[in-house]
């Protein structure tokens, strides 16, 4: 090559440094990017291969129902395909840790036979040593950082396994810890599943072989050929190879089993046909001995009960007379009492009449003293006046009178003398005879006078009458009242005699009817004491015969007791008798059994042969290494078109710079081949070093990364970097194909062109109207810079498309990357937060039978703690749908009450959320199950329970995300196995306000002897969150490679931009613009630009997002599709974060545009 | 009128490329008045450009003082530069400098769109003789079609002085002698101080004043008390 071009060549890579290295950052990121994650694939696979080949991990493992004797190992060590046949011991033990029953898997240390073969499935120790003595062990590295264990303590096992002596599998219960172990055949936290205990194994162990205690081997390890023809232990080719030798195996199983058949099996019938005569015999001459002891017995019983009887009855006769008697007295009782009543009656109407006549006669003597008193009281007063009235009459009255009468009498007298007088006078007068009138006035006068005194005397006369009159009347009432005082004197002295004589008859008969009263209490009180005493007689005679008879039946009850007692003990002897002979039977009987199961289990003798698919550390860690190679083909591929794109646009303008500079060379006469050449060597040089630096930061980062993201889950030694030279060749391809080509192919289109046209600067792509400017209303009202954006965005279409392809494909990646976390975060948040809804499982004891089982289901309803509760299956199950296609381990189950188990474990379509009901006729399973195994509604599906082949029909798919599950109802497994269905699991949910405490409740359930274990959904969700964890971290590095694509094409294409118009913007610059004008003039472009391809990359992110997704599906695991609205937000966001963080990088470019330089001339 | 407009006062303008120092303006000094058509002529080379690049304030001196109008603008800020080159300066260039992507009128509106005191784009396109072509974009036009677009954009700024970098460099004859007399008149006319850089002797008689340089200095600065109309002259 000539010198002055590669001078050129060096100069140009120097002065349009960043140009050449942001194509050597694209293309070294993408590279890196698809050559690290395809590396991890295999790199994964290597590490496991070269674990597997260094502990030679067996290509098939063998497991016999009847073990293996040393005659089959011959048969399998003389197969062709056969390299090393190793036999080994297993056994599935039970310890109990805090109330807890585990299983622990016991293994025989692997051991040769022969000195120059190496030991398969050698163990990897850790720390300590193998054991050297009986009674050592090594344990699994993983559980012992777990549990707390130490080298040095010791592991004890339950002296029983089930219904087995764990004697009769190893030969002691303690096994002191010398070592720590990792073996190949775990590779995972997954421990496998166990027929015995709570059915999951805690972890494994090794002993000495020597310490089992069972004769013939329970497996055999195989290496075949497979593993040593150099195929990688993950090819098809290798598991084509194995399963023929698994076919070559299984050939010779038969022959084997017959062997064992004829052999073994039958010797051991032979004696089982001998002891079970033994035991008839035994038990026949046993049954008749017991008979007759009960015979004997019976008789004794009957007897007694003969006697007492007996006795019984007399005593009941005696009784029935004394209770004659006791009637009689009662009557009699009766009757006195009514009789006495009545005499008492009497006596107190008698008393009464008595105090009713004494009250009148006292009251009748008080009248009559009263009146007698009165009337004496009226005659004293009467007396009293009368003696008075004839005292004053007669001293004073009559006295007086006499002394006016004679007063009157010598009045009249005068009165007299003067009439006479008068009279006299008047005679003489009168006699006179010559009457003068002088005579006669005298006369008249002493005629006068002589009326006068007429009257006078008539006056006293009168007087002296009526006083003589009154005096006589005095006197005269005086002797009545002295008479009428006689005769009530003489009245009262009567009245007073005939009272008295009354009274004193009345008193009379009072005290006659008192001396009969007395007389009748006298003869009621000796009546009454005559009854009394007859009866108390009566009493006393009753009273006694009671005695009798109390003493009669006590005697009877000791007798009774003695006798029964006495036929008790006979009783007892008999049934110790029997039960000693029962159990010595059933023991006997329990033996026969025991060889009849024995025999049994021997008779249908079956190998099972089993390659490396079985161990689910295995298959599992192929499933994650095959998904983390999808991920890592969509992704990058993905990523290295945008970066090619990218590429593509800038050599092309890098070529189309250059334009003079080719011309000019053209013209001097340079040929074709020189001038391409300068162009082809910068992007080859670009895309070279860029896919070497990529290339070797990928390699020596992500898959180290991711290895040990995944390594989490497995017990893996150090990463082994396998890097992928094919996908570091194809991405570099797609680098240097993208830039070299382009750089050629456009060099070739401008030298095409006549150096004369090359030479003169080509016309800038002229001004177009643009077909908004039609739009009037529009445009018009646009401000000028917008109209120069809009104008400039439609100018260069093609670097319009680029760029918006380009931000559309980091902003897909980046909502891709969130969308995939967001599936992942939502596979535990819609499994645990909306369709399971139990919290614990409590797993129960196998045996325990069914009225055990609700007895312990209404305790546990009692618990308020729990908001429900329900009795239910739980079992493992293998389920497949066409003969050779995909075989699921999953959970069968089934739940005793129906809406309890609608209310726990929600079924429902995951597209509509339509409930789903289970039915007699059907089962339900998860949709990724249905998916994998490729069964629609209606299938009729293969299912293993037990061990048994079974079918059924698909009647649900539901919705689900972690795990694969079964479900029927009861009738459903009754209608398909014909079997009685035994819960082993009891299901509860805790309320609301216990959540917290979910882990004390089930310790606490955990002292009940009826659980086995207890397992919670939460434990079973951080597990899960473990399993996911990996993935987001992977995730992560997406969305960071994401980013850093995002700002290298945005920087590129920005960077092209500015380019392509440093004239226009020197000349804007000129024209006066401030730095931030400027930095706007362009900025707004690629803000426009940004926008579209962030837009466009949402959309284009939903597609990338679900293709991704359905490109990682697990087995186990399904993940939604679904891109949360804020991942959206974040592509979005994002995009334009670093569209302004590289906007704010060319701002300072920009600033540094000359523009003296820029304005000298046209390039 | 001003006089002494601008001045340029022992200006020192030195590039370096790599070890070489390159003295493109060497203590320049000369004055022009306001109102002035002033040539600056001399071979290429002669530090003319670095002059007129250095008085537009698109570069800066490394010594001496430049007054326009009074101002200093030998020390300014970026910032300030800008200023300064938006409201007082208008740049006509050799290549005419046209936004491709905008049309006549767009690449004159470009600059009235930033000026606080600016002239109608469409007077200004009339005046320069292209109510025609407004609409057209740049590659629509001729070459002295595009200058007078790019002498319009200058002067709808209406700045206090008009810069031309070999206006007519890249023109024929005819084209350069009609862009030559559209400058004059706008000197006359408008009283606008213009500065022309050229290396054609011949037009000098055309200004008020001619600066003759040579390696960076100022060899004469001649004052033409008669400038003759352009149509006069012949080269």
């Amino acid at each position: 090559m000539k010198k002055s071009l590669r001078k050129n060549i060096i100069r140009e890579i120097i002065r349009t440094k960043s140009r050449f290295i942001s194509i050597m950052a694209i293309i070294g990121i993408s590279v890196g990017f698809y050559t690290g994650l395809r590396s991890a694939s295999p790199s994964m696979k290597e590490t496991a291969r070269q674990y597997f080949e260094d502990q030679r991990l067996s290509d098939i493992s063998i497991v016999s129902t009847v073990g293996f004797d040393d005659d089959d190992l011959q048969e399998i060590k003389h197969l062709d395909c056969v390299e090393q046949v190793m036999p080994s011991y297993s056994a599935d033990l039970i310890i109990t840790q805090e109330n807890n029953d585990s299983v622990v898997r016991v293994f025989s240390l692997p051991e040769t036979s022969d000195t120059n073969s190496e030991i398969v499935n050698e163990p990897v120790l850790v720390e300590g040593h193998l054991p050297l003595k009986e009674n050592e062990c090594v344990i699994e590295k993983y559980y012992l950082n777990m549990s707390g264990y130490h080298i040095g303590d010791t592991i004890r096992f339950n002296q029983k396994t089930e219904n087995n002596d764990t004697a009769d599998f190893i030969k002691h219960t303690e096994y002191k810890i010398v070592g720590v172990i990792d073996s190949p055949m775990y590779i995972t936290y997954s421990r496998g599943n166990s027929t015995v205990g709570n059915g999951s194994v805690l972890f494994y162990m090794m002993i000495k072989p020597e310490e089992f205690s069972v004769e013939r081997y329970t497996n055999v390890y195989v290496r075949t050929k497979a593993s040593s023809s150099g195929l990688s232990d993950f090819s098809e080719e290798y598991s084509n190879m194995v399963n023929r030798h698994k076919k070559d195996i299984e050939g010779i199983s038969d022959i084997c089993v017959h062997r064992f058949n004829t052999t073994t099996l039958a010797d051991a019938k032979e004696e089982l046909a001998d002891a079970r005569k033994e035991y008839s015999d035994k038990k026949t001459e046993a049954e008749k001995e017991i008979s007759d002891g009960e015979k004997k017995l019976a008789d004794g019983k009957k007897e007694l009960y003969d006697k007492v009887t007996e006795a019984e009855q007399k005593l009941a006769d005696s009784e029935k007379e004394l209770e004659d008697g006791k009637k009689e007295l009662s009557a009699a009782q009766k009757e006195y009492s009514e009789k006495l009543t009545e005499a008492k009656q009497k006596l107190t109407d008698a008393q009464t009449q008595y105090s009713d006549a004494q009250t009148q006669y006292n009251n009748a003597k008080l009248e009559y003293d009263t009146k007698i008193s009165e009337a004496q009281s009226q005659l004293d007063a009467a007396r009293t006046e009368y003696n008075n009235q004839y005292m004053i009459f007669y001293s004073s009255t009559k006295p007086d009178a006499d002394t006016k009468l004679s007063l009157m009498k010598v009045g009249i007298d005068s009165c007299n003398e003067l009439l006479n007088k008068t009279r006299d006078e008047i005679e003489k007068l009168k006699s006179v005879e010559i009457l003068t009138d002088e005579i006669q006035a005298k006369l008249d006068e002493q005629n006068e006078k002589l009326s006068q005194y007429q009257n006078q005397l008539d006056e006293y006369q009168k007087q002296y009458d009526e006083s003589k009159q009154q005096l006589a009347n005095g006197e005269k009432q005086l002797a009545e009242a002295k008479t009428k005082l006689d005769e009530a004197q003489s009245e009262f002295e009567t009245q007073k005699a005939f009272g008295a004589a009354q009274l004193n008859d009345a008193e009379n008969l009072l005290h006659s009817a008192n001396a009969q009263l007395e007389t009748g209490k006298l003869e009621y009180e000796s009546a009454m004491t005559t009854g009394m005493m007859e009866l108390q007689a009566a009493q006393t005679k009753i009273t006694e015969g009671e005695q009798q008879i109390q003493s009669g039946r006590d005697e009877l009850e000791e007798q009774k007791k003695i006798g029964f007692e006495t036929l008790k003990l006979a009783g007892e002897k008999l049934a110790q008798g029997k039960y000693e002979a029962k159990t010595a039977l059933e023991e006997a009987e329990t033996k026969l059994n025991d060889a009849q199961d024995t025999i049994s289990r021997l008779e249908n003798a079956k190998w099972y042969v089993y390659d490396r698919d079985e161990n689910p550390g295995y298959s599992g860690l192929t499933e994650d290494a095959d998904r983390v190679d999808n991920i890592a083909v969509v992704f990058p591929a993905f990523f290295i078109i945008v970066a090619a794109l990218v590429c593509l646009t800038t050599m092309t303008r890098m070529v189309e710079e250059r334009r003079t500079e080719i011309g000019t060379l053209k013209a001097l006469g340079y040929s074709d081949f020189d001038i391409c050449a300068k162009y082809f060597i910068y992007a080859l040089l670009a895309a070279v070093s860029g896919s070497i630096v990529g290339g070797i930061a990928g390699v020596f980062t992500l898959p180290d990364i991711i290895v040990s993201t995944y390594g989490i889950m497995y017990i893996l030694p150090a990463t082994v970097l396998v890097i992928s030279w094919q996908s570091f060749v194809l991405s570099g391809t797609v680098g240097m194909l993208c830039t070299c080509a382009v750089a050629v192919i456009s060099c070739l289109k401008e030298l095409r062109i006549k150096p004369a046209t090359l030479m003169r600067p080509k016309a800038p792509k002229p001004g177009k109207r643009i077909f908004l400017e039609y739009i009037t209303p529009l445009w018009s009202r646009m401000n000028f810079t917008s109209k120069v954006t809009m104008r400039n965005l439609f100018r260069y279409k093609a670097r319009f498309l680029m760029t918006v392809i380009g931000v559309a494909g980091c902003t897909a990646l980046i909502v891709a990357g969130f969308g995939l976390k967001d599936s992942i975060t939502l596979v535990a948040d819609r499994q645990f937060g909306e369709l399971t809804k139990y919290d614990q499982i409590y797993a129960l004891k196998d045996s325990e039978a069914a009225d055990k089982k609700s007895y312990l289901m209404s305790e546990f309803h009692q618990d308020k703690r729990f908001e429900r509760v329900m009795l239910g299956y739980q079992g493992w199950t293998d389920v497949y749908y066409r003969e050779n296609g995909k075989k699921l381990n999953l959970h069968m189950i089934i739940g005793e009450n129906a809406d309890e188990f609608e209310k726990m474990f929600i079924l429902r379509e995951r597209t509509n959320h339509q409930k789903i009901t289970l039915n007699d006729s059907g089962i339900v399973i998860n949709e990724r199950m249905a998916d994998v195994l490729g069964v629609k509604v209606g299938d009729t599906v293969h299912m293993t329970i037990s061990d048994e082949p079974y079918e059924c029909k698909v009647t649900g798919i539901s919705e689900n995300y972690a795990g694969n599950y079964l479900y029927m109802n009861q009738e459903c497994y009754q209608n398909t196995t014909g079997k009685a269905l035994e819960y082993n699991i009891v299901f509860t949910s805790v309320d609301d306000e216990y959540k917290d405490q979910q882990k004390e409740i089930a310790n606490e359930w955990m002292k009940n002897d009826d659980i086995v274990t207890v397992s919670l959904v939460s434990e079973q969700l951080d597990s899960i969150n473990d399993m996911l964890e990996s993935l987001n971290f992977i995730v992560f590095v997406m969305i960071f490679c994401a980013g850093l694509l995002a700002v290298v094409v945005l920087y590129n294409l920005t960077n092209i931009n500015i380019a392509e118009r440093v004239r226009e913007i020197a000349t804007i610059k000129v024209l006066g613009f401030y730095h931030l004008e400027t930095a706007n003039y362009v900025y707004r472009e690629n803000i426009i630009l940004t926008f579209f391809g962030a837009v466009s990359g949402l959309f284009l992110g939903l597609f990338l997002s679900n293709f991704i997704i359905e490109s990682i599906q697990m087995d186990s695991v399904m993940f939604p599709k679904v891109v949360a609205p804020l991942s959206y937000v974040y592509g979005f966001l994002l995009t334009f974060a670093f569209s302004m963080f590289v906007n704010f990088i060319m701002y300072f470019k920009m600033k540094k545009i000359s523009m003296v330089e820029s304005l000298k001339s046209i390039e | 009128m001003m006089k002494n407009f601008v001045e340029f006062d022992n200006v020192y303008k030195r590039y370096k490329m790599g070890e070489v120092t390159i003295t493109a303006a060497d203590g320049v000094s000369f004055s022009i008045d306001e109102g002035e058509f002033a040539v600056v002529v001399g071979l290429s080379g002669a530090g003319k450009t670095t002059v007129l690049n250095i008085l537009g304030g698109i570069d800066s001196c490394d010594e001496g003082r430049i007054t326009v109008g009074g101002k200093d603008i030998s020390h300014l800020s970026k910032h300030d530069l800008a200023s300064y080159r938006r409201y007082d300066i208008g740049f006509v260039f050799q290549f005419y400098n046209l936004i491709p992507n905008l049309t006549a009128k767009e690449n004159v509106e470009l600059a009235t769109q930033i000026c606080r005191e600016s002239l109608d784009a469409d007077t200004v396109l009339d005046s320069v003789g292209l109510s025609e072509r407004k609409n057209n974009f740049p590659s629509q036009l001729s070459g002295g079609e595009q200058q007078r677009v790019s002498i319009a954009r200058a002067l709808a700024k209406k700045p206090k002085l008009l810069l031309c970098d070999e206006p007519t460099g890249a023109l024929d004859y005819n084209t350069g002698k009609t862009i030559l007399k559209l400058l004059q008149t706008k000197c006359i006319e408008d009283g606008m101080t213009v500065v022309l850089i050229t290396h054609n002797q011949a037009i000098t008689p055309m200004a008020n004043r001619v600066i003759n340089m040579r390696s960076g200095k100022v060899i004469s600065n001649v004052v033409n008390a008669n400038p003759l109309p352009i149509d006069k002259i012949e080269w």
